[in-house]
């Protein structure tokens, strides 16, 4: 009978969703939207072909050598070969390249007497995600440029191949790169990006649906709709806006899996249910947020300000644990922290369950929000002087 | 009749002006969005970012090999500045079950056998545990542990060079030396990276945004000619230019500083760059605020876009990465060539000169959307004029 009761409900809202076109935009056409941008954004993923500057002075078979290891790597390309350093940063001024090399006069020869010479790299701070990949690949061209030399002096004085490259190279390291393991980029931002949009959607949707009600005055027949129980009524109305988010969220998984094909390391019963109760304590913010403010604007301005200000606060692009200790403190109130945590331990490293499993207590701490606000939600959808407001 | 029309036709842009800057201070939510979100935001975001570099990131060393060549790599890991060596476990099983509590952010193992294949003329192989879910922990801890490793290798080179009675071991062992310098940005901190891009687009969002709930919150004035609806959206701009040039020189006196983000722009320069930028979102704001009707409306339909802008910038993710026509759609957005050019004049130092592409594409915005701006103010209210007209005929008929 109340499962009938709140079936009811939610029809009279999935009518409001279809008359209101704003309602109707927030809760599945701009998020629909969205998913196709970032499917747009992320499909690839990698980073490749950075343009860089090289200054060569040494014009030489070496530098050229050098030149064209430089340019057989993916991360980078080699856009100019200005004539001076000083036209070489010029470029990166201008936004044209993200490094610059610099071989100096007599390069070669250098090396053939056995004197130590040097390859300057300039990379640019003020871009840190494109400056990151030039570094590391233009580095490691080097480096191992740098040692095929030394090899190829040693097997001049007689070493094996072999012998030479362990000499050289007496320590070797191998990474494991957990999460990630051809580090790609899109992989990293992704995934976090894609349900940071979905949040401000959630967010908004659930304010405006019970705001519209308090600025309108139509909360009277809302409650009608449901017999006078304010429970009913808030079930039924929040539970068409639950199913779209999570048939978004679905979409989303989709885009992440199938598309761009990220592997879910993990299990997608814990996938499903971070996703789930995500949406459920976003849910509990909403209603919190909307019956403290009783104001539709006001609510949907702090909000959006809110459901926004998450992504910086999960960590994702700058660690938590880097942040001043106030940061640091802030980050605990965002429901998104913790499925962001959860995401990553489950999706990307595939951490054993045990480990994952209470994270959850914080996540489904916020659905409580919305027990705590449900006197004064009942005091605002009963009286009258709370509706109207603009 | 007549006679009051003509006396609003001759209303000044400075008398239009205050009426905008009126309906903005009489109501709190414009007041909060247009005056003070750009702080909160800004100071927020600060905080957030502000320790910029990242440092002492907790790693676990398991050492199997337990033996002198093993102590002296795990002391040089202990000294780097940018790992803090906070456990030693006992087996790799352990180890992993600290980064799974997240205690740790890497792992460097030390494989039994280590010292007797390095030293014995083999090769050592150590294995590096990296977590690629935070690419900054990933990228410091990679860093130093590379290093480290490196510099242990060349000194075990030259030990045994020399007792192979080499002589000129040094242009064996390093032919090249490879120098890395980083500019504008030396630290790499992450905070001087990105928040200027946050400071330029949250100046385009909360406008968007303040400009539609404003316009939405009194009855305008009639325009019945075009130089008036040219009054009056130059009026608009003027009143946002003046506070947004307010608030981003308070922003840019203040919290840069305090938080040290690297600041090294010609002051005229920058000037000029933000001038023209928020001519061209502010008038962006008024095209786009004719959209809504209610004034719930332009938070509900704008404040998502700020994913997307942050993202079409090209800053936290290349634009390399992503397709080409996305990019040249986005330069639609006088955010996007404001942080290009922002962060080049602004963060390292560039001319207006060297950016004279993203200047003059934002010229070209900001003359653009003026235009649509003052054509649909006018029409607006010719078409509204005209129904109104219609109305009084019927009431009269």
């Amino acid at each position: 009978m109340s499962i009938k009761a709140i079936l009811n409900v939610s029809k009279r809202e999935i009518k409001e969703i279809i008359n209101d076109k704003l309602y109707l935009c927030v809760v599945l056409i701009l998020p629909l939207t969205m998913l196709l941008f970032f499917t747009i954004m992320f499909h690839d993923g990698a980073i490749d072909n950075l343009p860089i500057a090289i200054c060569d002075s040494d014009h030489s078979t070496m530098s050229r050598r050098l030149k064209y290891a430089l340019s057989a790597t993916p991360g980078v390309e080699i856009a100019a070969e200005p004539a001076s350093i000083n036209d070489a940063e010029r470029m990166m001024l201008e936004g044209k390249v993200y490094g610059i090399v610099v071989i100096e006069d007599g390069f070669e020869s250098m090396i053939y007497q056995g004197i130590p010479t040097h390859v300057e790299c300039y990379i640019s701070g003020a871009n840190m995600s494109a400056s990151g990949v030039v570094e590391r690949d233009v580095q490691e061209v080097v480096q191992t440029f740098s040692a095929t030399i030394s090899a190829s002096k040693l097997i001049s004085k007689g070493y094996s191949e072999d012998e030479a490259l362990i000499e050289v190279m007496p320590i070797n390291f191998h990474t494991n790169i957990i999460g990630n393991p051809y580090l790609n980029y899109g992989y990293y931002l992704a995934p976090i990006f894609i349900f940071m949009g979905i949040v401000i959607f959630i967010v908004t949707s659930t304010i405006y649906a019970i705001g519209r009600e308090l600025k309108y005055g139509t909360t009277v027949s809302w409650l009608q709709s449901a017999n006078d129980s304010l429970l009913i009524a808030m079930t039924g109305k929040l539970l068409p806006i639950y199913i779209i988010m999570t048939l978004i969220a679905l979409i989303a998984c989709l885009i992440i899996f199938v598309i761009m094909g990220m592997i879910n390391a993990g299990n997608y019963i814990i996938l499903t249910l971070d996703i789930a109760i995500l949406i459920i304590a976003y849910q509990s913010v909403a209603i919190f947020i909307i019956s403290m403010t009783s104001n539709l604007r006001l609510g949907l301005s702090l909000g959006g300000g809110y459901a926004v200000m998450a992504f910086t606060f999960s960590g994702i692009t700058f660690p938590t644990m880097a942040m001043f200790s106030l940061p640091r403190i802030l980050s605990h109130i965002f429901p998104f922290t913790y499925f962001s945590d959860i995401f990553i331990d489950e999706v990307m490293y595939g951490a054993p369950t045990r480990f994952v499993i209470w994270r959850f207590m914080p996540l489904i701490a916020f659905t409580l929000l919305a027990p705590l606000s449900w006197h004064r939600l009942q005091h605002i959808t009963t009286i009258k002087m709370y509706w109207g407001r603009d | 009749m007549i006679q009051k029309a003509q006396i609003r036709d001759e209303a000044s842009i400075i008398t239009l002006a205050l009426e905008e800057l009126k309906s903005i201070l009489s109501d709190s939510g414009a007041l909060l969005l247009i005056i003070f979100a750009i702080h909160i935001y800004i100071v927020i975001y600060s905080m957030a970012y502000g320790a910029d570099v990242v440092r002492d990131v907790k790693i676990c060393i398991v050492d199997d090999d337990h033996t002198s060549l093993s102590r002296t790599l795990i002391n040089r890991l202990r000294s780097g500045p940018n790992t803090n060596v906070c456990y030693e476990a006992e087996s790799l099983e352990m180890a992993k079950e600290l980064f799974y509590s997240h205690k740790v952010y890497g792992i460097v193992y030390i494989p039994q056998g280590f010292e007797r294949e390095t030293i014995g003329g083999k090769q050592g192989d150590i294995s590096l545990i990296l977590d690629g879910g935070h690419l900054l922990l990933y990228r410091q801890v990679l860093e130093q542990a590379a290093a480290d490793i490196l510099e242990l290798g060349v000194s075990i080179e030259i030990e045994r060079l020399i007792s192979h009675g080499n002589s000129d071991v040094e242009a064996v062992v390093e032919p090249i030396i490879y120098d890395s310098h980083t500019l504008y940005n030396p630290s790499l901190g992450y905070g001087s990276f990105v928040m200027p891009t946050i400071l330029i687009v949250i100046i385009q969002q909360t406008m968007l945004i303040g400009i539609a709930m404003v316009r939405l919150r009194r009855r305008q004035r009639e325009c019945h000619t075009l130089s008036m609806s040219i009054k009056i959206t130059i009026s608009k701009i003027l009143v946002y230019i003046a506070l947004y040039a307010v608030n981003s020189t308070i922003i840019l006196s203040t919290v840069w500083p305090i938080f040290g983000f690297p600041y090294n722009g010609a002051t005229l320069d920058v000037m000029i760059l933000l001038l023209i930028y928020m001519i061209a979102a502010a008038s962006l704001g008024i095209v786009i605020s004719y959209l809504f009707k209610r004034r719930e409306a332009p938070i509900m339909l704008l404040l998502w876009t700020s994913v997307p802008v942050l993202l079409l910038a090209g800053v936290s993710y290349p634009r390399e990465a992503f397709p080409e026509w996305l990019y040249l759609l986005g330069r639609l957005l006088p955010s996007s060539c404001a942080v290009d050019s922002f962060v080049a004049i602004g963060t390292m130092g560039a001319t207006l000169s060297d950016r004279l592409t993203d200047i003059l594409t934002l010229v070209v915005l900001a003359t653009g959307y003026l235009t649509i701006a003052v054509i649909i103010e006018y029409r607006t209210h010719k078409v509204k004029k005209i129904i109104n007209n219609s109305i009084t005929l019927k009431k009269i008929y």
